[in-house]
């Protein structure tokens, strides 16, 4: 009958009690003296207490969570751990309760054979068996909570130790490349001549950052080179032509020339 | 996934290959003829009745010994749930420590990410000469 009575939505009564007029009607009631046609507009009492249950889709759940024991399920009880106190290695009753369930499967087997009349017994077993396991689990499922959480712990550790150490890393590539680059750093001044610009390809190739910078650096000096050489052939570079051409335009704006 | 869950659905798969197994053969085997009478035709088809059954036992084993290593393999075997509180808070003051450090590190980054944007700043300068 329960499985009748859940569904995903409530039924059509319920929902169609909360029309504006009603929901106006009902705020001059409390829900003890409310009409029984506005009685769906007051929500239940909240449930309270450590037995306090609740109804959601069809199914009783209890307010406070727990894990009912086997004894109250009204199964037996097969391993001999004390179902109150928690279970640090439930790996030999698992075992021996798995063991128990290939045999009783096996005599199933054997029973479906020669008597198959006999099967409920059997099945029965295997119920049990099987509710027993789920149940131990089940029990262990706080423990492995609590297990997962420091696993968790320590990944935040070793990803926090591993930034930094890459960070540090890059930082002292960084420096000692500067210090390279920069033989005289305390004058801030960047000295781009050729010998001293090379990339070490050996160390530094792989860190992005790094080559950004040499590529900077490469630039500078390739732009300045070709200038020096323009310069002392004479000619103007293509930069100077620039600046002459822009300011004779804002001469002429300016009807000087 | 978690392994006590893996363990359960394992479980739960088990119950179904002893159903399916029963299921398969009880729809499927043959016949004995009754004495005096015509022996039935076989439904089976092309099926090899034994390879399959012995399909379906290996099945069953290898699901039993999975079964058997989820159980062998639990987490935190041992552990006792006070040991397992220390450790956490062990762990918290590590990754606390871990943290300084952190900041640090990245304080130290940032201060030489701003020393190269001087230096191709001066160089910009030097090249606008």
């Amino acid at each position: 009958m329960q499985q009748e009575l859940a569904s995903v939505f409530p039924l059509p009564p319920y929902y169609q009690h909360f029309t504006a007029e009603n929901v106006e009607a009902a705020k001059q009631y409390t829900a003890d003296s409310a009409p029984p046609h506005l009685q769906y507009l007051f929500p239940p009492p909240a449930p309270v207490g450590d037995d306090a249950t609740y109804l959601s889709f069809g199914s009783v759940w209890p307010v406070k969570t727990k894990l009912p024991t086997l004894e109250e399920m009204g199964i037996q009880n097969l391993s001999n751990i004390d179902h109150e106190q928690p279970v640090l290695a439930p790996v030999e009753e698992l075992q021996k309760l798995s063991r128990s369930l290939i045999l009783q499967y096996l005599e199933l087997l054997g029973c479906l054979t020669n008597a198959p009349e006999q099967f409920p017994t059997h099945i029965d077993n295997m119920r049990t068996l099987f509710i027993n396991m789920h149940h131990l689990i089940n029990m262990y499922r706080p423990h492995q909570a609590r297990e997962s959480l420091v696993s968790l712990l320590e990944q935040q550790r070793n990803k926090k130790l591993a930034h930094t150490k890459e960070v540090r890393e890059t930082c002292d590539q960084i420096e000692a490349l500067l210090e390279k680059t920069l033989p005289k750093e305390q004058t801030n001044e960047l000295k781009v001549d050729g010998s001293n610009a090379e990339p070490n390809q050996h160390d530094l190739s792989t860190n992005p950052l790094v080559q950004d910078i040499y590529k900077v650096l490469n630039q500078a000096r390739e732009i300045r080179e070709r200038n020096e050489s323009m310069l002392k052939a004479g000619r103007p570079s293509p930069k100077d032509d620039d600046l002459l051409n822009q300011k004779i335009s804002i001469l002429k704006e300016a009807g000087l020339l | 996934m978690d392994r006590l869950t893996q363990l359960q659905d394992a479980l739960d798969q088990l119950a179904t290959q002893f159903y399916s197994a029963i299921g398969f053969i009880d729809a499927h085997h043959g016949n004995e003829p009754i004495e005096g009478q015509v022996p039935m035709d076989s439904e089976n088809g092309n099926i090899d009745m034994e390879a399959v059954q012995k399909e379906l036992a290996a099945d069953l084993v290898v699901k039993f010994k999975q079964i058997d290593l989820l159980i062998q393999r639990l987490p935190g075997l041992g552990v006792s749930e006070t040991e397992q509180i220390e450790r956490m808070s062990q762990l918290n003051k590590e990754i606390k420590a871990a943290s300084e450090e952190q900041n640090e590190a990245v304080k130290r980054q940032n201060t030489l990410k701003s020393r190269i944007d001087n230096l191709i700043l001066d160089l910009a300068n030097e090249m606008g000469d």
